[in-house]
């Protein structure tokens, strides 16, 4: 098999099915595949994987008025019917489908890093759950339409885990997708950001849900939740617009005695920006994460430390606690200003995600850095 | 001979004359199991003879290992993100208070110091000990699976969600004995107890099962992948205080080690000269693996799994004093710490603001030194 | 051992090899259809619900559009990169193992491993590649390491034990660079790296049965062709010398073999540990023989992988391990069992 020749046949058909509709086709499980192949073992099963791993040819179906386009991360997503069939993989592409009040169209969840924001719990209890990612057939398994990522790594190329394929794969299959914007990799497949994150703004989020408000046929509550999401902000923003801007910085201790910190390029520095405050690693800008020593800390003296607490479908901000205690009993950062004003707060990794939750995270923040202003 | 009728062929004695079974010996997924070469007793026993006339050089290069040793601690206590200057770390060292430096000193600097004083010896003398035990050039501390027990004993407290301070060291001790002991009554099964070789197969094997439940934990929670990916790095900054409370238990195994270096050197001349000359094999391998798990297990406590350290300083230990155990012991035990304390410091400089852990500056750093080593062919022999 | 191993160089031309032959063809055969058979079976299991009858309707051309991404696109280049992988890897620990004339000598140990996770780590987490370029970075990780090992080790002559030390050094800075990488990661990154890193067949496709199926198509020549000095060369250096000429090239163009199918083996489905280790001494077991032979050896590692593979699958099931987890845990105690065993029983100094 030449790899270049396999190449082009992909962007072939990938062309060729972008203009497909759902409206026009019967489901895909149900549907046949209208050529056969000469397939008719399976050592030649094996030499047809070996040589050229063909797809049936995709439906001649063709978009005609009617279907709804949006692009997302360059790729076209067009739908003629609301997806009725939502899988949602991470924390915001969950919460953000919930706060869409499609959540009786989800079939699945994966991967939550907290528990939901307490609006949405009752609607996540009542849909399937599972804290892995799932493998292609178990995705498929699902009969999904329309897949809703908050990371690019689940459409990575094949040979990579944890990814259920690339989303052109996905569509041979009628099923769409979506990778919310600030996470759009440079090209479908890849799990690198073609977005600068210092870039991301809570407006990137509003674009993502009017996007998906119209694809769903819901941009009523779309608006409503920007609506929101704006008042909501704004109102922070007018509580401490005149206030001091203590420096805050987000602190995850380490297992090995080192401190995980956001740098400037974080969402969670965006959050710290519009609550009032400034972060201390502001300046460092190389990744979202950097892992520092305690002299580094000593050195920076933060006003503020918010605790950075992940991973588990349950976490709320009180599980938060025990980071909260280690960082307020480690000798090393007694001298600390946050430390010794006792101004060490549970935030969560989950609330630095740039999803629906931001409003929430403004609000949050701007309490503990300005109590008296903001209620 | 049933040429390699199974994986214990390897544990035919070293000395045995054909040359295909003086290649025929352990090596697994680890580093530092690695194939036992064709012992050279008799030049071996020569060098030593030859070497005591040396006593003048030994001592020399004692002294400057004892002067490395200060030098690195001092760099310790001056180096890292917040500038101190030295007599800024003097005056917080004779007048402790509550400013930012003296925080810096006494709660950074000095038991990072420590942590690397405690870890960098335990490891330099394990190391030895085991080196001269399985007669094993590639033998390292963690041949008793004791890195690959600590570390599934580690994984199990942070899924259970153990987050105490200072919580895991003790899971890391009690997965490293347990590993040890495992390891050792696998190895001591059978004819002629627990031979060096067959403890060495032993450990290999335990080390891959107990490193592949170790990934399938972390494999099916993200958060408890989250935190281990930390702690299998090595380094100084874990322990803290709590680095102290290790120290006893440390102690007894130096104490042990040191006692057993003599009849270490007599086992350098095969076993078989060994027992002629009166060394009780079985209480000397026993007393000798105690010591490792002691050493190992401690350093591993500390500072989590560093390589190379337990490997490459007794090399070097030999390279400068020669073969003379009662020597290698106490010069590794100087080495170690001051080795460990270098890279340490180089971690701190090299990509600022943010630091590297000593465990991967070790293991680069050790890298090209092991291959030196390797490609002089009298390492080979040892 | 001189009796013995005397035995076993004139067999090469006498009786015994012949009977011995016949015996490991029929044993090759078996393994193979039994290999056959879990690979069938795995293309009709999994997480997706498909009938035996559905999942032959797909094979022979049938089926709705998924049923044939679950069952042509997914599970069957999965399965044929796990058979593949499976036979390569345990090639390259036979191999080795004769070479060295050492039990525990696999291409995990002399670094080929490390290399390739290497490479694939830098482009997982620093440039944000995958496919292809994975792939790639797998494969020039470990030609490089293979390389520098064999450069390295070439000090007066190509030997065995060199080889393995060399190895060793070599694997033992690269995990330290894999370490480094792994703290350095984003999250959301470390645990599809962690997956590769331990040796997975999730989402192979036309790339890797290729990369597997080409490297064996050149291997599998030169193996018919020179496996047969491994008897000879296994007996060390002076010996071999005296009984075949050129006895060092044969051996160089053996190792070269031997980490080129386990850097390519690796390229395909990350570091799967065991097999090399563990598939050479299956098969020497069941041989109740003398020296690994390659073509049950490599019968036995497709069959290990592809099993564990399955076992992988379903296990845990909605959630999916990689294979190398599987093959660890059920390794391991096969080798311990064996070293047990022959302790007791007293086989060892």
């Amino acid at each position: 098999m030449s790899l270049p020749l396999r190449r082009r046949r992909d962007s072939f058909t990938l062309r060729r099915r972008r203009t497909i509709t759902l409206r026009r086709r019967r489901h895909p499980v149900l549907r046949r595949r209208r050529n056969p192949g000469a397939i008719v073992s399976l050592f030649a099963a094996v030499l047809v994987a070996a040589t050229a791993c063909a797809p049936p040819p995709p439906d001649s179906a063709s978009a005609e008025g009617g279907a709804i386009s949006r692009t997302n991360c360059g790729i076209d997503v067009s739908v003629a019917d609301p997806p009725q069939r939502i899988y949602a993989a991470y924390q915001p592409a969950i919460e953000l489908a919930h706060a869409l009040g499609v959540s009786d169209r989800i079939v699945g969840t994966a991967f939550l890093d907290a528990k939901v924001l307490p609006e949405y719990a009752d609607r996540q209890a009542d849909v399937d759950y599972v804290p892995s990612l799932p493998s292609r057939e178990a995705l498929l398994q699902k009969k999904p339409d329309f897949v809703l990522s908050g990371f690019n790594g689940f459409f990575a190329e094949q040979s990579a885990d944890s990814s259920v394929g690339t989303r052109a794969s996905l569509r041979g299959v009628g099923v769409q997708s979506w990778i919310l914007s600030p996470l759009c990799p440079s090209e479908d497949g890849l799990t690198d950001q073609s977005i600068d994150p210092a870039t991301v703004k809570v407006e990137n989020i509003y674009r993502d849900l009017r996007d998906l408000g119209a694809l769903f046929g819901v941009e009523d509550k779309a608006d409503a939740v920007i609506a929101d999401m704006r008042q909501r902000i704004a109102a922070v923003e007018k509580q401490v617009a005149d206030a001091e801007r203590p420096s805050v910085a987000i602190v995850s201790p380490n297992e090995d005695g080192s401190y995980s910190i956001a740098s400037g390029i974080d969402f969670g520095s965006h959050i710290i920006e519009r609550a009032g405050g400034t972060n201390a690693f502001a300046d460092l800008s190389r990744k979202r994460n950097i892992d520092v020593g305690a002299e580094e800390l000593v050195k920076r003296d933060p006003d503020v430390i918010l605790t950075d607490a992940c991973c588990d479908a349950s976490m709320t901000e009180q599980d938060a606690r025990p980071e909260v205690d280690a960082i307020l009993r480690d000798p090393a950062l007694s001298g600390v200003t946050a430390v010794q004003d006792r101004a060490v707060h549970p935030f969560l990794f989950a609330d630095r995600s740039a999803g629906v939750r931001a409003a929430h995270s403004i609000e949050l923040v701007a309490s503990v850095l300005h109590p008296a202003l903001v209620d | 001979m049933n040429k390699g009728s199974s994986a214990t062929e390897a544990a035919r004695p070293v000395d045995s004359p054909s040359p295909a079974a003086g290649d025929a010996s352990p090596s697994g997924g680890v580093p530092g199991t690695a194939p036992e070469p064709q012992a050279a007793p008799a030049p071996q026993a020569t060098r030593v003879q030859g070497r005591s006339s040396g006593r003048w050089s030994t001592v020399a290069w004692a002294v400057s290992t004892v002067a490395l040793l200060a030098a690195a601690c001092a760099l310790s206590l001056v180096v890292g993100n917040y500038p101190v200057s030295p007599a800024g770390v003097l005056s917080a060292l004779v007048s402790p208070g509550h400013g930012d430096v003296e925080t810096v000193v006494w709660h950074v600097r000095i038991p990072r110091t420590v942590s690397g004083l405690l870890a960098g010896s335990a490891l330099g003398v394990a190391g030895a000990v085991m080196q001269g035990l399985t007669r094993n050039p590639l033998a390292g501390p963690g041949i008793l699976g004791i890195n690959a027990g600590a570390s599934l004993a580690v994984v199990t407290a942070i899924a259970l969600g153990v987050t105490a301070a200072g919580g895991h060291l003790w899971f890391a001790f009690a997965g490293a004995g347990a590993a040890a002991l495992f390891v050792y009554v696998l190895g001591s099964l059978g004819r002629g107890g627990a031979t060096p070789v067959k403890l060495a197969l032993a450990g290999a094997a335990l080390t891959a099962m107990v490193g592949s439940m170790t990934t399938i934990i972390t494999l099916l929670d993200a958060a408890t992948l989250d935190e281990y990916r930390f702690w299998a790095v090595g380094s100084l900054t874990r322990a803290g205080a709590e680095a102290t409370a290790v120290g006893p238990v440390l102690a007894i195994g130096l104490v042990l080690a040191l006692a057993v270096g003599g009849s270490l050197n007599t086992i350098a001349l095969g076993e078989d000269m060994a027992r002629s000359l009166g060394t009780r094999l079985v209480a000397v391998r026993v007393l000798a693996a105690v010591s490792v798990l002691l050493l190992a297990g401690a350093a591993t406590v500390i500072a989590g799994p560093i390589a190379f350290v337990g490997l490459a300083v007794p090399h070097i230990a030999r390279l400068l004093v020669g073969p003379d155990y009662r020597w290698i012991m106490p010069l590794s035990a100087l080495l170690g710490p001051a080795l460990l304390l270098l890279a340490d410091v180089a971690g701190r400089l090299l990509v600022q603001p943010e630091q590297l852990q000593v465990g991967i500056v070790t293991g680069l750093a050790g890298g090209p030194l092991f291959l030196y080593l390797v490609r002089r062919r009298k390492v080979a022999q040892l | 051992m001189t009796a013995r191993d005397t035995v076993v160089v004139h067999a090469a031309r006498g009786t015994v090899a012949l009977r011995l032959s016949r015996r490991s063809a029929l044993l090759t055969s078996a393994l193979w259809l039994a290999a056959l058979a879990l690979a069938v079976a795995s293309l009709g299991l999994g997480e997706f619900d498909l009938r035996l009858a559905d999942t032959l309707r797909v094979l022979g051309g049938g089926g709705t559009l998924i049923e044939y991404d679950v069952v042509v696109r997914d599970r069957l280049p999965r399965t044929v990169t796990g058979l593949g992988v499976g036979a390569a890897f345990a090639l390259s620990g036979a191999i080795l193992q004769r070479i060295a004339a050492n039990p525990l000598v696999s291409p995990d140990v002399i670094g080929v491993n490390a290399g390739a996770s290497f490479g694939a780590l830098l482009v997982m987490t620093v440039v944000g590649g995958a496919g292809a370029s994975l792939v790639f970075g797998a494969l020039a990780g470990a030609m490089l390491t293979s390389a520098a090992i064999v450069l390295v080790a070439l000090n007066r002559g190509l030997n065995g034990y060199r080889l393995v030390l060399v190895g060793i050094g070599i694997a033992a800075m690269l995990s330290s660079a894999i370490s480094y990488l792994l703290v350095r990661a984003e999250y959301h990154q470390v645990l599809s790296a962690a997956s590769w890193l331990t040796g997975s067949l999730a989402n192979r496709g036309a790339l890797h049965v290729t990369i597997i199926v080409a490297t064996l198509a050149a291997a599998v020549p030169v193996l018919l062709v020179l496996g047969r000095h491994l008897r000879v060369l296994e007996l060390g250096d002076d010996l071999a010398r005296t009984l075949i000429g050129g006895a060092h090239r044969i051996r160089l163009a053996l190792i070269i073999t031997a980490v080129a199918l386990a850097a390519m083996a690796t390229a395909a489905a990350g570091p799967i540990g065991f097999i090399a280790l563990v598939a050479p001494q299956i098969t020497r077991r069941l041989l109740a023989g003398r020296s690994a032979a390659l073509g049950p050896a490599a019968a036995t590692g497709a069959l290990l992988v592809t099993g564990a593979d399955l076992v992988a699958r379903l296990l845990f099931a909605p959630t999916e391990l990689p294979v190398g987890a599987v093959t660890g845990v059920l390794g391991a105690p096969v080798l311990l069992y064996l070293l047990a065993r022959a302790n007791r029983i007293g086989h060892t100094g």
